[in-house]
């Protein structure tokens, strides 16, 4: 073949033709067996996924196998054993270990696989469609509670005792029981509808409760009334008795428990997470409810929230407290769901009042979030990491409410603006924290947040008011953050001391305030007055932060009474007029007011530490005046009376207040000190008109409970007369204010006075 | 010879300041917890070391007055000090029951204290005591700053995202991130060097920072200092920072399931 013959083109272009093909092909076959070998290596991974999960549910079905057989045989031998609350006990274990089971070989026999094939339709439709629909389908209420055997020998008219429920740590007992018609018309009447059970809570002097504990527990009874969380009441000689709505269902602990057991140990599925982002926003719905009706629940945790079948219900008023009650912080609260800033602040002394106590709400309002995410407490605090399946955002939600006091969400609504934007998308994962209201994204309409499931609170107010409310928080609260920064310095360790009000609600009772005249016979020319007042300002002291005691003096010559000097605060602040002493300083004290001349109080302060253990300190958390009109010199007998009546009322004090100016008097108690003086003319001090006066006046007060008058009585002795506020027509507020007019007439020897009291 | 803050801590304890009390339980108390739980192993449940643990505090309370700091002993000793006889009071106490039985009274070292498999009871307990330190000084810039700085610095940090993800998730740019972090970062060495001073007796106990790789501006003994913006510095302090951190996370974890 001649080498310069060139191919012909019929045959140079076929072999083109074929070149490409076949690499065409070469390169087709590498792809497929590329895809092939990823699919494989998908198939595997997938395999072993599959086994991986298979072994895992098992595992699960077999664990949860065993332990609903030993449940069983629990139940059964309880059964046998007659014990139906244990038994009841076991076969509720039994029943979930074996909705555990079920759902276990589920997985093992169907789900797994689907899952693996990718039919991800089916498995919605299986697992999270089915029991939606199972769960929302009628069906009878629940009844968590034991049988009508409760051997009470409790009687409530009105209610029919149908059960018991485990009492908390309160004292109380709670009972379930069925209102008779006669007091199901009366709850329809006023608003609570469809009330077929509710909880008796019952305080029984008979079954150990003390007073102090129905103190504490009817602090907020009057607001709680108003919200439509206490339907009724009743107060006998030995029994405290508020009534409630019977909620039937699970609490949120034992709902996390289960929907963790069902999702598996990487966290809450998909559907699971709704329904707890649901729950939460429940939560924080009720919370808004209570906030803007001027209480604090105080003890938000999993077990205070029923889960019933359509939504979560916050339970348990044990320590609801009014958000502008003068008392001071209490340590009390459930830890890992306790706020330890409100520890520090308690141990600091800090009122009340002078907090936004919405905000440890929102703080274990996070806290519950943190252990339905989690499945456990966060016992880390703020600082708590979030290692199971969790959106972002949630986890930002969960930080921004349990930072810091100051940084957390100012409201639950604030913090339930950011969840609903979880609440609203298809997938809370994609969600970034950017975009949360709080952040600067689009917020939702407050009135589309507020109208999710309807608490079950009649005093609710409609989203309207609620928006009108939430403005009008979030003014007070950049008000009273300034006002904090500016007064008190409350987070620089400086305490606080009284501001005026009084909250709403709250049972501020006694306390102790001594007014001594002393005798300047030189100047009057023989018949002078003086007076002096002390209060302890809320002895609310379970933290152990010793309590404070104030003492402040003046003067009041009878023949210039207008001269009274102040000792009432009016809405001006006590810090603006008296100094606070510490305990250590009260030796020191005590020794200058001494030096000052007789008839001062001084020995009195030796004996303020005491505390008489069986009389709560609540009351004596109030003031009282002591008034000496013995219109004469004071004799040194004079002076020992009153010193000792100072002694034994300020026994129950602490800490000591000194008036250091004299200014602006008050002017109702100038007034009204004033008439009494010179009206009386020769009168006893116990006219009628004087005491419904004074007693009047007394019952509008915020500082003053009562005035301890002491007149001259019989061959120069002494006549006491307690003047106190009117009655008040609530029930608690009056068993106190009775209790305590009986322990002061005990203490200082009171003659019952001819007059109204 | 003590630091001004911790002779300062200490006269607020002295004066029975309730916070300072309740700082320290908060601090220690999970460390004196899994302390008295490794001791007591098997021999005293968990309501009994939480018991034990506030006990503690009150012996240290009334210890405090004779706390004679020329001594020269370590913080971590002589809360150990008091933690050991108040281990010891109890099991005396309980043997005290069973006399007749042959077993003689227990000791305030006695071989089961240190019956432990694991690492020296000695050593986790430092470490466990310096990790609490670290978890105040955490906590107080956690309180100190902005939220968004702190929980940028949080997920970088702690939680290990990268810097690009924490920017997507916080709506900021990278140079931010890198700004602020630079910020929390600055301010946890101030306060970590704080607190080590505030809690230590001894320079070994100053020095434990350094040891963890932890580099301070200011050292508590007041030796050598190192800059923030120092990016190998400040790496290694992250990483540093997040280890002890996780690992006190994990003795809360720890405390909780045994409560």
């Amino acid at each position: 073949m001649n080498p310069n013959q060139t191919i012909p083109l019929a045959f140079q272009l076929p072999a083109a033709v074929g070149v490409i093909v076949v690499m065409v092909l070469v390169v087709f076959g590498m792809y497929i067996l590329v895809m092939s070998v990823r699919a494989m290596g998908g198939l595997v991974k997938g395999l072993i996924r599959f086994l991986g999960r298979e072994v895992r549910d098992l595992a699960i079905a077999t664990g949860a196998l065993i332990a609903c057989t030993i449940a069983g045989l629990m139940a059964l031998l309880s059964m046998l054993r007659g014990n139906p609350r244990a038994t009841r006990h076991f076969a509720l274990a039994a029943g979930e270990d074996a909705r555990s089971f079920g759902l276990a070989m589920y997985r093992v026999v169907l789900g797994n696989l689907l899952r693996a094939c990718r039919m991800t339709p089916i498995i919605d439709a299986i697992e999270r469609r089915l029991p939606g629909l199972i769960r929302s389908a009628p069906r009878a209420a629940q009844l968590h509670a034991s049988p009508a055997k409760a051997k009470s020998t409790q009687k409530f008219e009105g209610y029919r005792i149908v059960g018991t429920l485990k009492s908390g740590g309160s004292g109380s007992k709670l009972y379930v029981a069925a209102p008779d018609e006669k007091r199901q018309e009366a709850f329809e009447k006023a608003g609570h509808h469809g009330v077929t059970k509710v909880v008796l809570k019952c305080f029984s002097l008979g079954d150990g409760s003390s007073l102090p504990q129905i103190v504490r527990e009817s602090r907020s009874l009057d607001a709680a009334k108003r919200l439509g969380l206490v339907l009724d009441h009743e107060l006998s000689a030995d029994r405290f008795m508020y009534v409630m709505r019977f909620v039937p269902g699970d609490s949120l602990a034992v709902v996390t428990e289960r929907l963790h057991r069902r999702s598996g140990p990487e966290g809450l599925d998909d559907a699971s997470l709704q329904t707890m982002l649901g729950y939460t926003a429940d939560l924080l719905r009720t919370l808004a409810t209570y906030h803007d009706g001027g209480l604090w629940h105080k003890d938000v945790k999993p077990d205070n929230i029923i889960v019933d079948e359509k939504r979560a219900h916050l339970v348990d008023l044990g320590l609801v407290t009014p958000l502008r009650s003068a008392m001071t912080l209490t340590t009390h609260g459930t830890e890992y769901f306790r706020d330890p800033e409100l520890v520090r602040l308690a141990l600091r002394g800090v009122k009340v009042s002078e907090v936004d106590g919405s905000r440890f709400d929102v703080y274990a309002a996070g806290a519950v979030l943190y252990s339905t995410i989690e499945n456990s407490f966060p016992a880390h605090g703020g600082l708590s990491q979030v290692s199971k399946r969790c959106p972002e955002a949630l986890r930002w939600i969960v930080r921004r409410a349990m930072t810091e006091y100051d940084k957390r969400y100012t409201s639950a609504e604030a913090m339930l603006a950011d969840l609903s934007v979880l609440q609203k998308v298809a997938d809370p994962f994609k969600v970034r924290p950017a975009a949360l209201p709080s952040m600067g994204g689009a917020a939702p309409e407050l009135d589309e947040l507020l109208s999710g499931p309807a608490t079950d609170l009649p005093g609710r107010r409609s989203a309207a008011e609620q928006l009108a409310a939430a403005r009008q928080r979030a003014k007070r609260t950049r008000h009273r953050a300034l006002g904090r920064r500016s007064r008190t310095g409350l987070h620089r360790g400086r305490r606080g001391l009284p501001i005026a009000a009084t909250g709403v609600g709250a049972v501020v009772i006694a306390g102790v305030v001594v007014v001594l005249f002393t005798g300047s016979p030189s100047e009057t020319g023989g018949s002078s007055s003086s007076v002096a007042s002390a209060s302890t300002p809320g002895s609310e002291q379970e933290s152990g932060q010793p309590a404070s005691f104030q003492l402040p003096f003046i003067d009041l010559p009878l023949d210039e009474p207008e001269q009274l000097g102040p000792f009432v605060s009016g809405e001006v602040p006590l810090a603006s007029r008296f100094r606070q002493f510490g305990a250590p300083e009260l030796s020191t004290l005590a020794a200058s007011l001494s030096a000052a001349g007789p008839g001062r109080i001084a020995p009195a302060l030796a004996t303020a530490q005491l505390l008489e253990p069986l009389i709560t300190a609540e009351l004596f958390s109030g003031s009282y005046l002591v008034v000496s009109d013995l219109r004469r010199p004071h004799s040194e007998r004079d002076r020992a009376f009153l010193v000792s009546l100072a002694e034994r009322m300020s026994g129950r004090g602490f800490t000591v207040m000194h008036d250091i100016e004299a200014g602006a008097a008050d002017d109702t108690v100038r007034r009204m000190l004033a008439r009494a003086i010179t009206a009386r003319a020769g009168r006893s001090l116990d006219h009628a008109s004087t005491h419904a006066d004074l007693g009047e006046w007394l019952t509008g007060s915020n500082q003053l409970q009562g005035v301890l008058w002491v007149e001259q009585g019989d061959e120069g002795g002494h006549k006491v007369h307690l003047i106190q506020t009117i009655e008040p027509e609530a029930m608690v507020p009056a068993i106190l204010h009775r209790e305590r007019r009986i322990a002061i007439e005990r203490l200082v020897g009171v003659e019952p006075a001819p007059g109204r009291e | 010879m003590l630091s001004t803050m911790t002779t300062s801590f200490i006269g607020r304890l002295r004066a029975r300041d309730e916070a300072a009390w309740f700082e320290l339980w908060e601090t220690f108390g999970p460390v004196l917890r899994a302390q008295l739980t490794r001791w007591g192993r098997g021999r005293i449940g968990p309501e009994t070391v939480r018991d034990l643990s506030q006990e503690t505090l009150a012996a240290l309370s009334d210890s405090m007055d004779r706390f004679d700091p020329s001594r020269g002993a370590r913080f971590s000793t002589w809360l150990l000090a008091i933690a050991k006889h108040v281990l010891g009071d109890e099991m005396d106490r309980r043997n005290a029951l069973k006399r007749g039985g042959g077993k003689p009274g227990a000791q305030l070292d006695e071989s089961w204290m240190a019956r432990d498999t694991g690492a020296g009871a000695d050593e986790q307990y430092e470490a466990a005591i310096f990790r609490a330190k670290v978890e105040a000084a955490v906590r107080m810039v956690e309180r100190e700053s902005d939220f968004v700085d702190f929980s940028i610095y949080r997920m970088r940090v702690f939680d290990g995202q990268s810097g690009k993800e924490v920017a997507e998730s916080v709506g900021v740019s990278e140079p931010t991130v890198s700004r602020r972090l630079a910020k929390v970062r600055d301010l946890l060495r101030a306060r970590i060097a704080e607190v080590v001073a505030t809690y230590s007796f001894t320079q070994e106990e100053l020095a434990e920072a350094a040891r963890s790789g932890l580099s301070l501006p200011v050292s508590p003994d007041g030796s050598p200092a190192v800059r923030g913006g120092d990016r190998l510095s400040d790496n290694d302090f992250d990483e540093a920072l997040a280890e002890i951190f996780h690992r006190q996370q994990e003795l809360r974890r720890q405390d909780e399931a045994v409560q």
